[in-house]
């Protein structure tokens, strides 16, 4: 019954597959250019390198998923288009927003194993793969990485299902705010404390706040900067992301039953 | 318990903000005929319609299909093929009967290739691509293709040329032939004529005219006289009780009779009329006098 959502997914995987599959590409081009290349046995890189955190490969495949999770998070708000056509399948309403959400929900972990693959792939290529360590900071990067896709996908599927058109809007929309939001609490940060909290508070609803200790200002912390203080901690974060994105997909199942053509 | 009626419809209103799109409407069609659903544009056949099937939710009054208002399970047995094209784009024709053959347990390949080839599609083009006839036709393969009980079709004929706009009708002929309820609505009258057995007549959201073809066209009678010269003076004729309206045309004057033709045939004849004839209605005739004016409601027979 989600057969269209499955050709419109291998469609969007395929397009997500040719773009990393590209940079992959570019990647062996630079890697293997005289000044970068790593010697087979290590000994002579000459970039020197004693360990490469998986952590690491882990992030990229993270806002790559993110990315994706972005670009598929108004399945059902596309709908609305051939809305006549979809209603009037022998299905219920929910069970067929469901299986759209577990489909795209497949597509995002498959985006996400994808690109840590090719990531892994890209340092076997340059003989980087001794140096490969699991590392600390592995699961909470790869649960918060996966579980800020989904709470993306989750809060733009759960605005958007219950409205007619308008979808991609919101999706350029959530981009901009989150980088303001973040930019807002980084810079407000022991500055001006009101705007700093004010920040923070709404930064709940950020997927990046979730994931930004990793990056932005603080690779690798324990807590979040960018998030009240009482939510910030890693285990706290893993919790929060995958729980806001799938209320966030619950309430996409209800808006989307609500609607009418 | 078998249902009486397939479709029933009754003091059914939607109201969008202040605006009622239909009030008060009641209809109902009994299994295995077809009813043809007039009225101009903005009348309310599409929101019916759209209520009918689960679309959108009527703001009082119920609607059912073989006794019980719409649920997933009923587009098991009822197809519906909207006005305005809600196919995908970017499928292909073969893509959208894998969506149907995937969805319906009583999804009929055979048939649905038959359908495909009777309105010369190409199965691998994407509907993209496609004209607005061939849109409509695709989403006539994709309804006929599960030989439904019920059929609800919002200008099935849209966009399609004359030589399809037949097949379509015989489509629907052949359906009703075969068991099905077809409830259909267009602005081709001729088409609503030839195939209906019942015709509903909606101006602004009000039933005006309910009742089967041969009992409304027999309500009435055309009495016919054309003058070599302009229509003369014909006093107290608009005022008699077996008279509905007059209409003046040049040389022509008709009097939409309601009984007694031969007697006003025989008064216009007086007047030295060229030539008089007493007509039967036609269905543009009965919509045209129920959508042109302030006109009751005309109750036909069986209705």
């Amino acid at each position: 019954m989600s057969y269209v959502q499955f050709l419109r997914l291998r469609k969007s995987l395929t397009i997500y597959a040719i773009i990393l599959g590209g940079l992959f590409l570019i990647g062996l081009a630079v890697g293997h250019s005289p000044s970068t290349i790593f010697e087979s046995d290590g000994s002579h890189t000459k970039q020197s390198m004693t360990s490469l955190p998986l952590s690491g490969l882990l992030f990229f495949a993270g806002w790559c998923a993110i990315i994706f999770a972005t670009v598929v998070s108004t399945s059902l708000n596309k709908e609305y288009d051939g809305v006549e056509m979809v209603w009037t399948k022998p299905i219920a309403r929910e069970r067929l927003a469901a299986s759209y959400i577990l489909l795209d929900l497949a597509a995002i972990i498959i985006a996400f194993l994808f690109a840590a693959a090719l990531s892994v792939l890209e340092v076997a290529s340059f003989g980087g793969l001794k140096y490969l360590t699991v590392d600390s900071r592995t699961v909470p990067t790869l649960v918060i990485g996966l579980g800020s896709a989904i709470m993306w996908y989750g809060l733009v599927q759960g605005l958007t299902a219950g409205q007619r058109g308008r979808g991609s809007m919101l999706i350029g929309i959530s981009w901009g705010a989150a980088f303001c939001l973040i930019l807002l609490a980084e810079v407000t940060r022991g500055i001006n404390q009101p705007i700093h909290v004010l920040a923070t508070i709404v930064n709940v609803f950020n997927p990046i706040a979730y994931f930004s200790s990793y990056s932005l200002s603080n690779f690798g912390a324990h807590e979040s900067p960018v998030l009240p203080q009482a939510l910030a901690g890693t285990e706290m974060r893993s919790i929060l992301t995958w729980t806001i994105g799938l209320l966030g997909c619950a309430a996409a199942i209800a808006g989307w039953k609500r609607l009418e053509a | 318990m078998i249902p009486t009626h397939a479709v029933a419809i009754r003091d059914f209103t939607k109201r969008y903000g202040s605006f009622e799109a239909v009030s008060n409407l009641t209809l109902e069609v009994e299994p295995g005929s077809i009813c043809g659903l007039l009225g101009p544009n903005g009348s309310g056949k599409t929101t019916t319609f759209k209520c009918l099937i689960g679309l959108t939710r009527p703001t009082s009054g119920t609607l059912e299909v073989e006794g019980a208002s719409v649920q997933p399970e009923t587009f098991e047995t009822l197809a519906y093929v909207p006005e305005r094209s809600a196919l995908y784009e970017w499928l292909t024709v073969a893509d959208h009967l894998e969506f149907n053959r995937r969805s319906y347990k009583t999804y009929d390949a055979k048939r649905a290739n038959e359908l495909v080839d009777l309105f010369r599609l190409e199965r691998k083009k994407k509907v993209g691509k496609l004209s607005k006839g061939q849109h409509t036709a695709v989403a006539l393969v994709l309804a006929l293709s599960i030989r439904p009980r019920i059929l609800v079709l919002d200008e099935p004929a849209s966009g399609l040329d004359p030589v399809f706009q037949r097949s379509v009708l015989d489509l629907i002929i052949d359906a009703a032939a075969g068991g099905s309820t077809v409830l259909f609505s267009s602005h081709q009258i001729g088409q609503v004529e030839r195939a209906a057995d019942r015709v509903a007549i909606l101006k602004n959201g009000k039933l005006i005219v309910d009742g089967t073809v041969d009992s409304l066209k027999g309500s009435e009678k055309v009495v016919e006289a054309i003058f070599d010269q302009a229509v003369p003076a014909v006093n107290g004729l608009a005022s008699d009780p077996r008279v509905r309206r007059v209409e003046r045309s040049g040389r022509i004057l008709r009097a939409y009779v309601k009984e007694d033709s031969d007697g006003i045939a025989r008064r216009l004849s007086e007047f030295s009329p060229k030539n008089v004839s007493v007509l039967d209605l036609n269905l543009e005739d009965i919509f045209i006098n129920a959508v042109g004016g302030d006109i009751p409601m005309v109750k036909g027979d069986g209705a």
